[in-house]
């Protein structure tokens, strides 16, 4: 066998993050370089649940995960988006769903025909030319059609989780890939004359050393504090610093997607598993208190409580370089929730690393490249989360106003100014969501822009409304005759066992 | 900054209703048309106004595959077009004398390889490394048949991204083509001569052009297609000039169309000489053929001389000399008027990128085509994506330039040793470190073309993909044997260039051959 240029990796914490980056790296490396993973005491808290995003897909085929197989072991439900109430406004809701935003009517973007039309009285909500959104609607979920005219192929999905059974299922992954679990705490962390981690020492005197180090230890950071890694501020952009979560019963009904309801100091999510459903609330600490929170978020969930709340810190902001020396920091889960996107950073996170995986004792130019890239991708995913709190009419609350009045990066208001002028959206990168994932929030948190493209009037206004027409009846019909949500997790293999 | 954003219904856009395109050399009715396409519900008068006495440069006769995707978005029929332009088809570029005198590569369309996943290169690399001799040109599919002077049959062949083709053509015959095609749907053309371009007060918009004749041009938007001279954009609206000639020195061109003598290739050929480089380009009827060159080191007699020396065959009229500045305008949108073409800026057409230049122009201004109140947040963003086109096409032009081991002549020592933006060096030191090409947001050549040229000019990382180099040699050999067999067979179902031609798109023969 050639040289490798890393003897072992040394991955520090077992949440979601670390056994994803276990499975992952031992998947591609494993028989060139052996992985360990220290788990930390706090990894085995559980009782939380994750939104996923459609990216994910893209990790199950690399993993060869069997998806019936990982919903039956993780409770998992489908997720076609997300329903938000009173972000605007108190009393308005959307959703913000997978999938794109109408059809193709010509060479001019689909919103600018919704436009046209909203223009000319005819308001149509954009819901009903977004096939996740009709779905939603009625509970109802099948996998997507593959055929391209058909409305069947205009979404895509993602799943809920249960965050303790997904990082369980991953370990399994990882351990039958070789990857070596060392159960412990970490005591201290010791680093070389040149900055590099040297060792890690746990809190039973054991010693584990290695060429490489990646920190999946969450908002404690072991690893990133022992090197001094400081972070971007966000403070001033994303209000929310904390989370409590609780387990409910689940109702009657089961919803294919999460709902995100506005609050006064933040919003509380609803993520429907098969076996419960995951409460959570999520807000400022500066303008509420853990107490008066827990006691709201118990009123909320009436019966059966099987789990004290749990408390997490959430970090307003990333690290200024991901990819420290000897040393790769993976925070995603760490970031405020809403969008759903702790796994993707995760995912993208780890097989970014392996498109620049270090070539010597150190790689320069790929550390480098790493971390523009990552800041990158974390940035504009703030934006997005930003245009959320932003994008508001509320004026309840102190919270609400700050948002409200915030100055926005100017990354965001570059792309806001240009959809305020006429509706359009320049992206130059692969966001995870695309065009019409940011249409869906910048038009569901009720913003127009004072025109549209003038294009679109080369098409006459009677065909143009024909053609919206057919295609909203057809979305709407079609919806209709697919199976519940609960029925289809049945049929297609995916119940977890009771 | 604050989110300017209304909940109001948007109101109806007000629409332009004129257009004046100025200047009708290859931009000129390449915007026309695409005009006259999309502005087709009889809103807009569009109005193209040519100055009969001035000759277009038509030096931009070889092309790269976007430009399907733009004859497609108009409805042309691909053979009928090249029926039309005396056209040829390109499957990429040859570079000969680049690296090194003697030394030649292709740089093809198509991804090498037979399947996207793994980096084909860097199995190359580590093979190389231990001894292995093969070319990395054996691994790409449009090489191989480009060797074979064949093209794929029907065009594009079914390869999926293994395969691409563009192609050469005769630049004045497409726009007179485009013309034809602009004329039937309602665009006006109009022969004169501008002597001067009149100014709103209040605004600096433009409100008319004067022609020699006395008429006076109005129109809501003006789209200066006048050629190096910028008649609108520079020299009425004064947008300044970016020059790079200390990065892309060549500074001139002398060009000379010669008759066909032998097999007709499938691809474009570039000869670097002593001040600069020449280009041959396979027609139909003709080979066009030009020295691009520095007139610091060369003068314009020399030039002429070393390319009537270096033709296939006989000279069918007399060279002529064009001047260039390497650059482009600081804006190339600015209030009611859009440069598209040489009037933007110029490079040279070392990666054929001079007709791929105005239609990225022409999709960035439909995607964000204005209306009378030219907000400026949409000329912000047209100049933010259309200049960044250009940074991107120099870094690549120069790489070519950059890395270079020719010692016979002072430009190239130049070039080896000139500075370089901050873009291309690190683009450059991070192949060198590990062997791959990064990713800026919108790159229009992607890793496929970088590593063409950087392997071509032989330019060798110092370490592979560990991912790659974990393998024994002797597992990747097989792997690798098995896709050059494949591509040699692949390569073997096509048919020669010169029958598809025949068979499919022979132009009829031309009275006066040339231009």
């Amino acid at each position: 066998m050639a040289e490798f240029p890393l003897r072992s990796i040394v991955i520090v914490g077992g949440g979601t993050t670390g056994w994803l980056a276990a499975a992952t790296l031992a998947r591609v490396i494993g028989d060139s370089c052996p992985i360990r993973l220290i788990t930390l005491p706090e990894d085995h808290a559980g009782g939380g649940a994750i939104a996923s995003v459609p990216s994910l897909h893209r990790l199950l085929r690399l993993l060869r995960i069997d998806e019936a197989a990982l919903m039956r072991a993780t409770g998992a439900t489908f997720r076609l988006g997300s329903m938000f109430r009173d972000w605007s406004a108190i009393g308005d809701s959307y959703f913000n769903g997978f999938g794109t935003f109408g059809a193709p009517l010509d060479a001019v973007p689909f919103q600018h025909h919704w436009l046209r039309h909203a223009a000319s009285g005819d308001h149509k909500g954009f819901e009903e030319f977004s096939m996740s959104a009709q779905l939603a609607r009625l509970d109802r979920f099948a996998l997507p059609g593959s055929d391209p005219r058909s409305v069947l192929s205009y979404y895509s999905y993602a799943w809920h989780f249960d965050s303790g059974l997904l990082a369980q299922y991953l370990r399994e992954c990882a351990l039958k890939s070789g990857v070596v679990e060392v159960a412990g705490d970490v005591a201290t962390v010791t680093l070389d004359s040149t900055g590099r981690i040297s060792e890690v020492v746990l809190t039973n005197g054991h010693r584990i050393d290695s060429d490489f180090y990646i920190d999946c230890s969450g908002a404690r950071a072991v690893l990133g504090s022992a090197l001094s890694s400081v972070n971007e501020d966000w403070s001033a952009w994303l209000p929310c610093d904390r989370t409590l979560t609780l387990r409910t019963n689940s109702g009657d009904r089961l919803p294919p997607y999460s709902g995100t309801v506005a609050a006064t100091a933040g919003w509380s999510s609803c993520i429907p598993l098969q076996h419960c459903t995951v409460q959570a609330q999520v807000y400022c600490s500066e303008f509420a208190s853990d107490e008066e929170i827990e006691s709201k978020l118990s009123a909320a969930a009436s019966g059966g409580i099987s789990h004290a709340p749990i408390l997490q810190r959430l970090v307003r902001g990333r690290p200024r370089e991901f990819w420290m020396r000897n040393c790769l920091l993976l925070p995603g889960d760490t970031i405020d929730p809403l969008d759903g996107t702790g796994l993707h950073l995760a995912q993208s996170g780890i097989t970014r690393f392996l498109a620049h995986f270090p070539v010597g004792r150190s790689s320069p130019t790929d550390t480098a490249e790493y971390n523009r890239l990552t800041a990158d991708e974390y940035d504009r995913l703030r934006d997005l989360l930003v245009l959320h709190y932003h994008a508001t009419r509320r004026t309840d609350s102190p919270f609400w106003n700050r948002c409200r009045e915030m100055s926005v990066p100017e990354s965001l208001a570059r792309k806001l100014a240009l959809f305020a002028d006429s509706g359009r959206i320049t992206i130059a990168e692969e966001d995870h969501c695309g065009v019409d994932g940011w249409l869906f929030v910048l038009l569901g948190q009720g913003l127009m822009p004072r025109s549209y493209d003038p294009l679109v009037e080369s098409m006459p206004i009677a065909t143009a409304r024909r053609a919206l027409g057919g295609i909203a009846a057809e979305m709407r019909a079609r919806a209709a005759t697919l199976p519940l949500h609960r029925d289809f997790i049945a049929r297609c293999g995916a119940s977890a066992p009771l | 900054m604050r989110c300017e954003c209304t909940t109001v219904n948007p109101t109806p856009p007000q629409r332009i209703r004129s257009v004046v395109i100025v200047g009708g050399g290859t931009a000129g009715w390449m915007t026309a048309a695409t005009c006259a396409h999309r502005l087709n519900d009889g809103s807009c008068a569009i109005t193209l106004i040519e100055s009969p006495e001035i000759g277009t440069v038509g030096v931009g006769e070889a092309t790269i595959p976007p430009i399907r995707w733009f004859n497609h978005s108009l409805g042309i029929d691909e053979n009928d077009f090249l029926r039309a332009t005396q056209g040829t088809f390109k499957l990429g570029i040859e570079f000969q004398d680049w690296a090194r005198i003697g030394h030649r590569y292709m740089h093809p369309f198509g991804i090498p390889g037979l399947n996207m996943e793994a980096p084909v290169h860097q199995r190359w690399l580590h093979l190389r490394a231990h001894g292995d001799t093969s070319a990395f040109e054996d691994y790409s599919l449009n090489v191989t048949i480009a060797r074979l002077d064949r093209v794929a049959q029907p065009a594009g062949g079914g390869f999926g991204p293994m395969y691409g083709h563009a192609y050469h053509f005769d630049a004045g015959l497409y726009a007179a083509y485009l013309r034809r095609y602009s004329e039937a749907r309602g665009v006006r053309r109009l022969e004169g001569r501008i002597v001067d371009v009149s100014l709103r007060a209040s605004d600096g918009f433009i409100e008319s052009l004067q022609l020699e004749d006395g008429r006076r041009i109005e129109a809501d938007l003006f789209i200066d297609c006048s050629g190096f001279r910028g008649v609108l954009i520079e020299q009425a609206l004064k947008s300044g000039y970016e020059d790079w000639t200390h990065w892309l020195p060549c500074d001139r061109a002398v060009a000379v169309p010669c008759e066909s003598a032998g097999v007709l290739t499938p691809y474009t050929r570039s000869t670097a000489r002593a001040a600069g480089w020449q280009w041959r380009i396979p027609l139909q009827h003709r080979i066009g053929n030009g020295y691009v060159f520095c007139s610091r080191h060369l003068s314009d007699d020399e030039a002429a001389a070393t390319l009537l020396a270096n033709l296939d065959g006989k000279p069918l009229a007399d060279p002529r000399v064009l001047r260039f500045v390497t650059g482009r305008r600081r804006s190339i949108w600015k209030r009611n008027c859009v440069a598209i073409g040489l009037s933007a800026g110029f490079l040279e057409p070392l990666e054929s990128t001079s007709i791929h230049l105005i239609q990225k122009s022409i999709t960035h201004l439909f995607n964000l085509f204005p209306d009378r109140s030219f907000s400026p947040v949409l000329e912000k963003e047209f100049n933010r994506l259309a200049l960044a086109e250009y940074d991107h096409i120099r870094d690549f032009v120069m790489l070519h330039y950059k890395a270079n081991a020719r010692d016979d002549a002072p430009l190239w020592r130049y070039c080896r040793d000139m500075p370089i933006p901050d873009s291309l060096a690190w683009r450059l030191e991070c192949f060198r470190g590990s062997g791959r090409v990064l990713r800026y947001p919108a790159d229009l050549f992607a890793a496929p073309n970088w590593l063409a040229v950087l392997l071509g000019q032989e330019v060798w990382p110092e370490k592979g993909d560990p991912l790659v180099t974990r393998h024994e040699p002797a597992r990747l050999r097989a792997e690798m044997q098995e896709i050059r067999t494949t591509i040699q067979r692949l390569a073997q179902s096509t048919v020669p260039h010169e029958e598809y031609i025949a068979r499919h798109c022979r132009a009829p023969p031309i009275a006066a051959p040339g231009q």
